[in-house]
């Protein structure tokens, strides 16, 4: 039985130890950047060319985050109006405060918000510590506060108190047995701090009383005569107390067993019923194991109500009315703490034992909507049910471990570390001159290592790669991202959330290239045309369902919905019919590119398969022994999230720090292209990716309530319907309710006119508005238009609905055969429900076929009509069959204005890496246009040099336009680009039909100006600060503190550091991040058993420049308390020599050397290892000692009787 | 004749013995007359009789309401089992995203002495009042002092401590008692320590998990979260059914990992 305890025990201290709940709590989503993209020069007219189909996956450029520049600045508030206190609030934002309350203009553990900081609280008068505490909060109620962790503090170190004489054990803090006047035993498990009836026996006194206590309490309580292992029923001992009559049995609870009571009251036995006659006295006399067994299959209740044999982790002694068993005798008996999972099959669990509760396929990025993790227990003979954090931020891990031949399963709650995943820089594939990729295999080997480093994270990869040929460049596209096995849930209903850019981080653009076989011919597609394909669009929507709750998939119910945006016919309105792809494999144009990812059959079953996959290893890529799961180091997110520049059609979710590098490439194919003197078009396709949303109405609301096992929680509420909604608002609740909110809402959301900026009017018609300018009925094409719809119920109320707008009428309403797909073009609340929608861009040309009953008037002044077809549906899912309609009049105009240039990626003004001196650009511009760069400051237009690619297609309803170039010989410390735009390209193209010329495009004549600095000095990791070195001593699990100091760099050293290293004994490779964000000097505490240690330490900073160093050293455990090497008389004086330093104490008068040394004499001020004290003749003194590494003798070091 | 005089002087003589002796037990002057009454053996049973159910009233609204009467920095929070919402106060708390919890209560068990205090002070003082009222009416003079009371939470017990002093004569004696204490068990103390220890654990590492849990074989513990990712918890001494409630907010990992502009 101690054995089975001592390996609960154990496993325990194993578990609490290597269950790292925080160490991943290092946030450090930080500003972006984009790494170089690959661009290959131009070397000939082919490659001019062939520049169109440059493969822009704007979307993935990489932007690693590595760090910030300047850490975000905090005040600190001494109590928040809320009553919170020591809270860090955003400068200058003292209304937060509570009056009169402290307001430092620091951060709350900044040394000058000093009754702010945490320490450690002990509450001297109860002996109580209190970890985190804020210094003046602790000293104002009295306590005494520690600038030290808990566990570092003293008085707070747990263990065995003896108290009474050893007739009582407790485990408590050593303060708080010290002012009890116990004996403190720090080595002694709380699983150890009892009283084994082996230990005690009869103490005799006043000739025939008797009491079985321990010897010491007979001693000098009692003055009695001991006798250890013999029971007061002891026949021989001729006492008071003896065995009871059947009739007359009682019994107790000790040490979680039934216990018999001899006649005097005093403990005996273990009860057993079958040890009451006479021949039993035996078990009467002396302290034995009892020979009963208590068993509670069915079947062998007889054993419960005759043994008392509890085994104390599975069954302890409860009284019989509690148990609601009768013993046979007395009132006790054994319960058992095991319990019966009646959810599955009835499978027996013991006490403690946990595991984890699915919702849906885990792993491989196909957790579905709504699903979230639990962790189910036992607890003392009761089933119970633990949440883990909110929207998959926590995961369960489980493993199962074999004991005494049986499984016992464990499982906890640990941090999703997918947000890592994002940290990882992965190859680029390399592709030849010729467009041919090479080493594949070796990159994507490298990657998955790379990737797979981090267990929560998962290699994905899009292919669409297939090799160029002398008629077609084909599709060069081929990336891998390192994406979360589990990835998070999102607020994906709230517009305000984080929702729209995480997804948007999945969108991407594909420029395909078009030729015309003759002039004057059809319109085939010869580059990229793989992005026209199902394939496309299936893997990228695989790709951003990865992300977390995005793209079309499906919630616990198998539920689908779309949420993603691909190659759309419309799109491309200058094809006719006839012209065609040059490949089967393609889209049928008719269509747009769902593909069988738009049928719900290819994701349902992630709903069904609950369980199954890949679930959660158990430990994070950090292990238990870093005290990286100690917080008090860390801190939160810091910085500007969005520190990079948007990117792409797409917010691009900057802080995100994704994703993967950037394929561009140009494709210098040297091929002949006969053709080379037809046109070419370029086409951009987008996959957008976009937040989940649930499906329409509530009829799903209710299963949210059905699994006992699975309680609702609001997350998956909202994944179930539209319109679901937990019950209450004004308060939580243990079991929150989910409801359909609409249940009798049959009807179309109205439509109505909120509002228009700028010198525009609004007048309302049959089902739609005319929109006018102020001055004059048309409006001049291509004219920014910014205005917002608004939608209502039948009762004149907001409504949340989804809106989109086609510029021709007779789109397919939702269906269920579409999934009830809203088809056109979003607003600028996406696909979330919102109650106004706005539309926010440019109008299309009048020359594009959506403008009809064009005049005949002069070239240049003519005017034409054009309609805004709205449909919008509510979240029952009733939508407008009629389209709401936005009539314009559409003048033809001039374009008057030169395109501006709304961002630089990178931004304006950053650093380049060190020794790199090239870089590619982004610009956005507000329309679309022809841009060229020159280093010299004199060039006109026509002088500088191309940008690579410009998205020169106008779309109506577009607001950004990107432009895309490298620059090199970046070689000054500032780098000065000019930038200069020409806008309206397309009436350069020979096909220009318009009334517009050469003369009619606007360029800035003055030039942007871009700035980049050239990183001065490497970054360095300085390598004597890197600590600690050599060999260290300790006891135990030693603390050591990794510290390492960054210089040079962009940044004069500010960096974020990484540790790895691998540890043998659990064949793992440890590795996490230092706690110190956007600093130069990087600390993190670890705590590790004995060994050598090789840390490779790599910083990096927000450019990208990196340095590495090694930390090596040997931990030495020292467990072994002092020795005594020498005893002797020097003089007047006793003097010992321990073999190492060490303080001694000793005792004359209690005359045991189990004493506790807060009780001894000092012998010694500080640690040595000689140590004296006055000679007394004929005393004998109890010595022990405690090393530096606080380990003690645990008897005595020594017992010296100094001769007379 | 003789005889019957001598049996009858031994009679006389017998009961003014036995009279002597019962006057004397009687009358002498170390015999503290009975104060308060039949019911009340003394001042102090007298004064928990009293205070007895406003202190367990006091101790039931601190409980359950995380250790303080009223406190702003709560959540508010519906069991099943209950037919309202009550405000429950959180002892470790942090509001921003991947940041441990700050202890907010660290004193917590004087913070529940004081609670206990100014609840019951009122009353205290009340009771007192009516002890010394109650001495009066058994005809005692009553010369009485009121200076103050402490509250002390201990292993199995609330303990009040009256600083007073009653001085009391009836037929010229004078008796005076000082420093009454009124005792009422309660697992106050012993839910508190548990709690610290749970906060402490949520402090530090952020998770106060199953595998913890067995660490308290006397006592019960369930936990919640909410929406906003606090974790109520209910911790319950098994044997007395005496319960603690309070929230935790730390550690808390936002949606998509907090990433985004959001």
């Amino acid at each position: 039985m101690k054995k089975e305890l001592l390996f609960i025990v154990m496993f325990q201290i194993f578990l609490l130890v290597n269950i790292t709940s925080a160490n991943s709590y290092i946030l450090h989503q930080s500003d972006s950047l984009i790494e170089n993209s690959k661009i290959i020069e131009e070397k000939s007219m082919v490659e001019k060319l062939m520049n169109y189909g440059i493969n822009l996956l704007i979307g993935f450029l990489s932007i690693k985050q590595i760090g910030i520049v300047s850490a975000e600045e905090f005040w600190c508030c001494e109590e928040t109006t809320e009553g919170e206190i020591c809270r860090d609030i955003p400068v200058g934002d003292d209304s937060l405060c509570k009056e009169g309350a402290n307001v430092w203009t620091d951060s709350c553990e900044s040394e000058s918000a000093k009754d702010c900081n945490l320490g450690t609280c002990v509450d001297e008068d109860k002996g109580t510590c209190s970890a985190r505490s804020p210094k003046l909060k602790c000293t104002t109620e009295g306590g005494t506060w520690h600038d030290d962790l808990l566990e570092d503090v003293q008085d707070c170190n747990r263990g065995c108190c003896i108290l009474e004489e050893g007739t009582k054990k407790h485990f408590r803090t050593s303060k708080h047995c010290t002012n009890e006047g116990g004996i403190f035993k720090p080595e002694v498990s709380q699983e150890d701090c009892v009283i084994y009836s082996e230990e005690m026996g009869a103490c005799v006194f006043n000739e025939n009383d008797c009491k079985f206590t321990t010897e010491q309490d007979c001693e000098i309580n009692l003055n009695g005569d001991f006798s250890l292992r013999l029971l007061c029923s002891n026949f021989e001992l001729n006492t008071n107390c003896g065995m009871p009559s059947k009739d007359n049995v009682e019994t107790t609870c000790y040490n979680n067993k039934v216990y018999f009571l001899d006649t005097c009251g005093e403990l005996a036995n273990v009860y057993d019923s079958d040890k009451l006659d006479e021949e039993d006295q035996n078990y009467w006399d002396i302290v034995q194991e009892p020979i009963c067994n208590v068993e509670f299959e069915e079947g062998k209740e007889d054993t419960i109500e005759g043994c008392g044999d509890c085994n104390g982790i599975n069954s302890i002694c409860v009284s019989s009315s509690e148990a609601g068993i009768n013993p046979d005798d007395g009132d006790y008996v054994c319960k058992s703490l095991d319990c019966i999972d009646k959810n599955d099959d009835n499978k027996e669990r013991k006490n403690t034992e946990a595991w984890c509760v699915y919702e849906s396929y885990v792993g491989d990025s196909r957790d579905v909507v709504g699903s979230e993790y639990r962790v189910r227990y036992c607890d003392k003979g009761e089933i119970k049910t633990k949440l883990c954090e909110n929207y998959r931020g926590q995961i369960c891990a489980e493993k199962s471990i074999m004991n005494e031949g049986e499984l016992f399963s464990m499982a906890e709650c640990r941090p999703n570390e997918g947000w890592k995943c994002y940290q990882i820089g992965l190859e680029n594939y390399e592709y030849d001159e010729n467009g041919i990729i090479v080493d594949e295999d070796k990159t994507e080997e490298k990657n998955n290592e790379t990737c797979g480093s981090i267990s929560d994270c998962r290699l994905h990869s899009v292919d669409l790669y297939s090799a160029p040929t002398l008629e077609s460049t084909k599709n060069l596209f081929k990336f891998d991202v390192c994406v979360p096995k589990y990835p998070p849930g999102l607020e994906f209903w709230d517009s305000a959330s984080n929702a729209k850019d995480v997804c948007n981080s999945a969108s991407i653009t594909c420029t395909t290239i078009w030729k015309q076989k003759i002039k004057g011919g059809a319109w085939f597609c010869k580059g990229n045309c793989g992005c026209l394909s199902k394939s496309f669009a299936n893997q990228m929507n695989s790709l951003c369902t990865s992300f977390g709750d995005c793209g079309g998939y499906v919630n616990v119910e198998g539920e689908y919905t779309k949420n993603f945006k691909t190659f759309d016919k419309d799109e491309i309105n200058w094809l006719e019919e006839g012209d065609a792809l040059d490949s089967s494999e393609h889209v049928e144009m008719g269509s747009d590119a769902n593909g069988d990812i738009s049928s719900s059959a290819t994701y349902k079953k992630y709903s069904e398969q609950i369980g199954q996959g890949y679930p959660p290893e158990f430990f994070g890529s950090a292990e238990g022994f870093f005290e990286g799961s100690s917080l008090e180091d860390i801190e939160g997110p810091e910085g500007d999230f969005l520190d990079i520049s948007r990117i792409g059609a797409q917010t691009f979710g900057a802080s995100l720090g994704l994703l993967f590098d950037p394929i561009l490439l140009i494709i210098s194919l040297i091929f002949i292209i006969l053709e080379s003197l037809t046109e070419t078009k370029e086409i951009v396709i987008e996959f957008k990716c976009q937040p989940w949303q649930a499906p329409p109405g509530g009829k799903d609301c209710k299963e949210c309530n059905e699994d006992e096992l699975r309680p609702c929680t609001e997350y998956k509420c909202r994944s179930l319907g539209s319109t679901c909604r937990i019950l209450e608002e004004v308060y939580e609740s243990e079991n929150p309710v989910c409801i359909n909110t609409h249940p009798d809402d049959h009807s179309a959301p109205v439509i109505d006119f909120v509002s228009i900026e700028g010198e525009y009017e609004a007048h309302e018609i049959n089902n739609g508005i005319k929109i006018n300018g102020s001055t004059e009925n048309c409006i001049q094409e291509s004219s920014n238009i910014n205005f917002t719809l608004g939608t209502k119920d039948e009762n004149g109320d907001d409504e949340y609905a989804r809106c989109v707008y086609n510029w021709a009428p007779g789109v397919d309403p939702p269906t269920i055969e579409n999934d009830y797909a809203l088809i056109g073009e979003e607003f600028n609340e996406g696909n979330f429900y919102s109650t106004t929608h706005t539309f926010e861009g440019k109008l299309p040309k009048f020359s594009s076929d959506y403008v009809s009953n064009k005049d005949e008037g002069a070239l240049g002044e003519r005017k034409g009509e054009l309609a805004m077809y709205v449909r919008c549906m509510d979240q029952p899912g009733n939508f407008n069959p009629t389209e709401y309609v936005v009539n314009f009049c559409i003048r033809e105009g001039p374009d008057k204005d030169h395109a501006n240039i709304l961002e630089f990626i990178p931004k304006d003004e950053s650093f380049l890496k060190y020794d790199v001196n090239e870089t590619d650009l982004i610009i956005y511009l507000d329309e679309p246009a022809k841009c060229k760069f020159s280093y010299d400051l004199d060039k006109s237009y026509d002088e500088m040099t191309d940008f690579l690619s410009c998205e020169e297609y106008y779309v109506p309803g577009k607001s950004r336009w990107m432009c895309l170039t490298k620059l090199a010989d970046l070689t000054k410390l500032k780098n000065e680009i000019y930038i200069k735009c020409k806008d309206q390209p397309w009436i350069s193209e020979g096909d220009y039909k318009g009334p517009w010329d050469e003369t009619d495009r606007n360029e800035n004549a003055q030039g942007f100006l871009y700035t980049l600095y050239a990183t001065e000095n490497p970054l360095e990791i300085n390598k004597d600060s890197i600590s600690p070195q050599g060999e260290k001593i300790g006891s135990g699990a030693m603390k050591i503190s990794l510290e390492a100091t960054t210089s040079g760099g962009a940044y004069n050293g500010v960096s974020i550091c990484k540790y790895e290293f691998y540890m043998e004994s659990i064949e793992r490779t440890i590795s996490g991040f230092f706690s110190s964000i956007g600093s130069t000097h990087h600390k993190q505490s670890l705590i590790l058993p004995g060994g050598d240690y090789d840390i490779l330490i790599t910083c990096e900073d927000k450019v990208e420049n990196n340095a590495t160093g090694n930390a090596v050293f040997n931990l030495k455990i020292d467990s072994s308390p002092p020795n005594i090497i020498r005893v002797y008389k020097d003089g007047g004086s006793l003097k010992i020599i321990t073999d190492e330093d060490a303080r001694c104490y000793y005792n004359t008068d209690v005359k045991r050397c189990d004493f506790n040394l807060e009780y001894g004499t000092s012998m010694t001020t500080a640690f040595s290892t000689s140590h004296t004290i006055s000679w007394d003749a004929g005393v004998t003194y109890y010595i022990k000692c405690r090393d530096t590494f606080d380990v003690e003798n645990e008897g005595c070091a020594k017992k010296i009787i100094t001769s007379t | 004749m003789e005889k019957k005089g001598q049996v009858t002087i031994f009679i006389i003589v017998g009961i003014l013995i036995v009279s002597s002796i019962a006057l004397f037990f009687l009358f002498r002057g170390n015999i503290i007359p009975e104060i308060g009454g039949k019911s009340e053996q003394n001042p102090n049973i007298f004064l928990e009789s009293c205070i007895e159910d406003k202190i367990r009233e006091g101790i039931d609204l601190i409980s359950i309401h995380g250790g303080y009467i009223e406190n702003p920095l709560n959540i508010y929070f519906k069991f099943e089992d209950e037919n309202s919402p009550q405000h429950i106060s959180y002892l470790c708390y942090n509001q921003e995203p991947y940041a441990l919890c700050v202890n907010q209560e660290p004193m917590l068990i004087k913070r529940l002495e004081d609670e206990i205090y100014d609840y019951i002070s009122g009353d205290v003082r009340i009771c007192f009042d009516d002890l010394t009222s109650s001495l009066e009416k058994q005809g005692h003079i009553v010369d009485a002092s009121y200076g103050s009371f402490d509250v002390d939470l201990a292993e199995g017990k609330v303990i009040i401590e009256v600083d007073g002093e009653i001085v009391l004569t009836k037929t010229g004696e004078t008796t005076k008692q000082e420093d009454f204490s009124v005792i009422i068990p309660s697992k106050l103390y012993d839910l508190a320590r548990v709690v610290q220890e749970i906060v402490n654990k949520e402090a530090i590492v952020g998770e106060f998990g199953p595998t913890d849990m067995g660490n308290y074989p006397d006592f019960e513990i369930n936990e919640h979260r909410t929406r906003d990712s606090s974790v109520i918890y209910l911790v319950k001494h098994k044997e007395s059914n005496e319960e603690f409630r309070f929230a935790v907010r730390g550690a808390v990992i936002p949606s998509g990992f907090g990433m985004g502009a959001g």
